[in-house]
């Protein structure tokens, strides 16, 4: 029987070819999109699952209490690993892991490189994770100090063709270490991993501290429980175990938990979190992406089967008299379209391995993704096939298996379109669904060009950040300053901590004088110099700025925002004394400055200083003219070479680092811009295909209005007119859902763009615009054809 | 084998009920060769698809063998009619993407008639119906006449007992129309009841018994 349907089904669908192209074509796209978005979603979830202990491996995280704010921090002191260890029997292994941070190695014969990702840890690491070495015993390879294990990155690119063990790397100039061991490949579905791994006994040597009580900076420790631990009893017995290294009075500041490793990467954030962590937000929007476009993709085919009744009613009648019962057709039709979606998937699957790159260079890593052998992917592969098949299959089965046979072989029949309610619900819910990702696609935009273009209180055009660390001394970045104002190179230049917009600042613990009684609260600081207002044109409204010719200004004075005389509730802010910490010493308020930008726009402004502090800076900011950057770099090359000769110049622009906080709208924005032209383009796929229909079921009616008198236009309007109507409800109910998404979206952001009524109109006359041409192209083809044809029959 | 008694068939069109068929009574035994004949729109079709069971009576009453066919649910009434009945068109609907060979098949299949079985009866058939060579053809590479042999061909492979045929001959050629008539009285010697509805006379003449309709009535001559 199966067979027969499959027969016919095949036999049906190379006779159809442009039905069969549309529906193909619209359910490869939403199936490869589909595709990748349960391979993502799939691969988040199944972080860690390459570790064989993963179920029984935690990470003690940290809470701590001080001075009535608690602070959650992935690390914790480094005794705390061993004395668990020793104390209760059901940890069965324990390794600490220290982050060294990006530091410089050299790889002998003068090949010295910044290495990221480099940790210190015990040898118990290869024992609790699975992280097997390509060369090198796991057992030993961490246990001396002065020992390092690379990663197989480090090893092809440095000692490429030779055997690394037993070389020796230096490392931050400080100490040198022998290679005992190289990893294997990382899988990509872990956070662990690093690119040197030097032992942690290393650290003692090298005099850092690796047996502190309250140094909560320090180590990420994870524990190994035994099968038949519970994580809960552990945790409860750990406040005893500090009270007994720390005094009940310390301890009670400092409250330790477990955390599943397998919770790790999706669900915990606090402060200090060792690894990247993956987004819940992005798995949920991009699920009910893939949701939408699949739903599109299958309205498609559910209009276009339906549509095309007339084509398959005879065939019913005919069955139905051979003895056919209801229930037969339905199964023949839902094979067909089950047959019809298994064919998009073949090329879901290309254009899936097509596309897979670009998924994987937008989100900056790999992804693991094995389509026919993760028993997952393969199952919801078949289930998609089964679902969309079924689905929208069957309502075409039970309108077309529904006629009776004696209407049907009379001819009375045609399948005409008085079913087509459900058809125009289905073609407005598609481009509400497609208006709707537009207008937010244009939002997203509006909101970051608003984040990037408003008023943010001081000028970010053509500034160059230079960067200086502390590798260069302060009086050196003084006279580069200098060189560049004087040769006009810049306008103007300043040597700072940070700069605004960049979101760095320093966290200062001060008592006001008006609040003297008070614990001491904390303001945000940025340590500046004498020209920091003047190149980025803050606005000193009241007071004076810094100036050279007042040495009492150094690290004594500072200039406060409004919003901190607000929040300080200062009077006289002109000499107002901020007491530092619980000390005596003070900074004495100078001036005050407007309101400015600090952070992005997805923060509120802050109570924030300027302190006049030449030790604490990490940049030189440089105004540069406008026009020619190329040769004003070049210059700031010059000056730079003549100063400190031998430093490599890091540069940017603050524009690009503001840019940055919008890093994740930027992603958003291209990812909405993706899809809400694939629902545009599934959509009109589906008008495209209807269109053609209803007017190859109107021939004969336009054949006789033809003859009657009617004009091309008369008919192309008369064609048309029913799917603008649909596409016109649609925007009517778009708007309103996008005005909330919006809303709801601007949420993130501390100052919003004003949700202009133009996005909706764009939105709406693009999808408008589209689907007309689509549907024109039909009704013209109709409208242009010879009545003579179309009346000859019947 | 077929008793009508009363039948009756109107559509409603508004208010106005629009009369097809007109307190029919009919009495049919087994192994008849009738012909219903009468103008277009005499209600020829509409009788035979009652009969068929395709079609249902406004009123009246139909018995069929020993069943009440006016009593009978949809599902139990085309579970009848693929028992013991086979239809053939004046259009001969054969299914476009079927091949002759597939399209004797699928009668069987919906009868759920095993593989083997099956395949000895179409080649039974096709042989019978000496088509053979054209059974992987499908049947718009067929002339007029060969589908409706094709047609006929489908109609008996289930070995029903009674077959319809409304204007059997109505698109063919008077030479093919006069092999399918030929063919038709062989089946009726085998022992098939056959009903057909035409308005050609030379058909009638094979046929034993000739029913007369007009605007829906039985009469006894037109």
């Amino acid at each position: 029987m199966f067979k027969n349907y499959f027969k016919v089904a095949l036999r049906n669908l190379t006779r159809q070819k442009l039905y069969v192209a549309i529906n193909v074509l619209g359910l490869a796209i939403g199936l490869a999109g589909c595709l990748l978005i349960i391979g993502f979603v799939n691969n988040e979830l199944t972080f860690e699952n390459v570790h064989t202990n993963k179920d029984r491996i935690y990470r003690i995280d940290g809470i701590y209490q001080f001075r009535g704010s608690s602070v959650s921090m992935a690390s914790i002191q480094p005794a705390v690993g061993p004395a668990v260890k020793e104390a209760f029997p059901e940890v069965e292994n324990m390794v600490r892991l220290r982050r060294l941070w990006d530091i410089k190695a050299e790889f002998g014969h003068d090949v010295s490189t910044v290495v990221k990702n480099t940790f210190a840890a015990e040898p118990s690491l290869f024992e609790i994770f699975t992280l097997p070495l390509a060369k090198g015993d796991p057992a030993t390879a961490l246990n001396a100090p002065y020992s390092a294990v690379i990663s197989k990155e480090l090893m092809d690119t440095y000692y490429s063709g030779e055997n690394p063990l037993g070389r020796t790397i230096r490392l931050m100039d400080k100490f040198d270490c022998e290679i005992t061991g190289v990893l294997a490949q990382i899988p990509v579905n872990t956070q662990l991993g690093g690119n040197i791994f030097v032992s942690y006994a290393t650290l003692d040597k090298v005099g850092e501290d690796v047996s502190s009580w309250t140094n909560i900076f320090q180590d990420y420790t994870y524990v190994l429980l035994n099968a038949a631990a519970s994580p809960k009893a552990v945790e409860e017995k750990i406040p005893a175990l500090l009270e007994k290294n720390m005094g009940a009075e310390t301890a009670a500041q400092y409250q330790l938990q477990l955390q599943p490793l397998k919770n790790i990467y999706l669900h915990s954030n606090l402060s200090y979190e060792l690894f990247p962590r993956g987004d819940l937000s992005v798995i949920y929007i991009f699920s009910v992406i893939a949701v939408l476009i699949l739903v599109i993709a299958s309205i498609n085919f559910i209009n276009l089967t339906t549509a095309r009744t007339g084509h398959r009613v005879r065939e019913v009648g005919v069955r139905k008299v051979l003895g056919a019962f209801r229930g037969q057709l339905v199964k023949q039709f839902i094979s067909e379209s089950i047959l019809i979606t298994f064919i998009a998937m073949l090329f879901g699957l290309v254009l899936f391995e097509l596309t897979r790159p670009l998924l994987e260079s937008f989100i900056d890593r790999q992804l693991r993704i094995e389509l026919f052998t993760d028993p997952v992917l393969v199952l919801s592969m078949f289930g998609m096939i089964l679902i969309v098949g079924v689905l929208s299959g069957s309502y075409p089965a039970f309108i077309l298996s529904r006629f009776q046979p004696s209407e049907i072989l009379k001819g009375t029949v045609k399948g005409k379109s008085s079913r087509s309610l459900a058809r125009r619900i289905l073609v407005v819910f598609q481009f509400t669904m497609a208006v709707a990702l537009v207008a937010l696609t244009l939002a997203v935009y509006k909101q970051i060009d608003y984040s990037l273009n408003s008023d943010l209180g001081y000028d970010k055009d053509n500034v160059l950040l230079i960067n200086v660390e502390d590798e260069i001394p302060y009086d050196k970045c003084r006279i580069i300053r200098d060189r560049l104002v004087d040769t006009h190179t810049a306008l103007d230049a300043t040597v700072s901590y940070s700069v605004p917009g960049e979101n760095r600042f320093s966290l200062y613990s001060i008592r006001p004088e008006n609040k003297m009684d008070e614990e001491p609260t904390l303001i945000n600081g940025i340590a500046v110099d004498y020209d920091f207002c003047s190149t980025f044109e803050l606005q000193i409204i009241e007071g004076r700025n810094f100036s050279e010719e007042n040495p009492s200004d150094v690290s004594r004075s500072v200039l406060i925002n409004e919003t901190a005389i607000k929040e300080l509730e200062i009077e006289n802010p002109i000499g107002f004394k901020l007491y530092q910490g619980n000390s005596d010493k003070f900074f004495e308020v100078i001036g005050v400055v407007k309101d400015f930008h600090v952070h992005s726009l997805k923060n509120m402004i802050m109570a924030n200083a300027l302190i006049l502090d030449p030790g604490g800076y990490r940049l030189i900011a440089a105004k540069l003219p406008p026009g020619n950057m190329t040769g004003s770099i070049s210059q700031v090359k010059e000056i730079w070479n003549d100063i400190v000769p031998g430093k490599t110049l890091d540069y940017r622009f603050l524009d690009d680092a503001i840019m940055e906080n919008y890093e994740k709208e930027q992603k958003l924005s291209v990812l909405f811009t993706v899809f809400s032209a694939l629902a545009i383009l599934v959509a009109c796929l589906g008008i495209f295909g209807l269109s053609a229909y209803t007017a190859e079921q109107r021939t004969k009616e336009i054949g006789i209005r033809k003859v009657l008198g009617a004009t091309v236009a008369v008919i192309v309007k008369l064609l048309s007119r029913e799917f603008v109507v649909l596409v016109v409800v649609a925007n009517i109910i778009a708007w309103p859902l996008a005005f909330l998404a919006i809303d709801r979206w601007l949420e993130e952001f501390a100052y919003r763009m004003h949700i202009s009524w133009t996005i909706f109109i764009i939105a709406g006359v693009a999808a408008l615009t589209v689907a007309l041409l689509t549907v024109s192209y039909q009704a013209l083809r109709a409208a242009l054809a010879n009545p003579v044809k179309s009346l000859k029959q019947e | 084998m077929i008793q009508l008694k009363d039948i009756t068939r109107f559509y409603k069109a508004g208010s106005v009920n629009t009369y097809v068929l007109r307190r029919i009574n009919l009495d049919i035994r087994e192994g008849e060769h009738i012909c219903i004949m009468g103008p277009s729109g005499a209600g020829k079709s509409t009788l035979l698809n009652i009969i068929g069971m395709l079609d249902e009576a406004s009123e009246g009453e139909y018995r069929f063998l020993d069943y009440d066919v006016h009593g009978l649910k949809e599902k139990q009434r085309s579970q009848l009619y693929k028992e013991f009945i086979g239809f053939v068109f004046q259009s001969y609907h054969l299914i476009d993407e079927l091949t002759v060979y597939e399209n004797l098949e699928t009668p069987l299949l919906y009868k759920k008639i095993k593989s083997s079985r099956r395949k000895s009866m179409v080649c039974d058939t096709l042989d019978r119906f000496q088509i053979v060579g054209k059974k992987d053809l499908f049947p718009s590479q067929l002339s007029g006449g060969q589908q409706q042999l094709v047609g006929i061909a489908r109609a008996i492979i289930a070995e029903p007992k009674l077959i319809l045929a409304d204007e059997p001959t109505g698109n063919l050629h008077s030479e093919e129309g006069k092999k399918i008539m030929e063919l038709f009285t062989r089946l009726n010697e085998e022992g098939v009841t056959i009903i057909q509805a035409t308005h050609s006379e030379q058909n009638a003449a094979y046929s034993k018994r000739i029913i007369y309709l007009r605007d829906g009535w039985l009469v006894d001559k037109l």
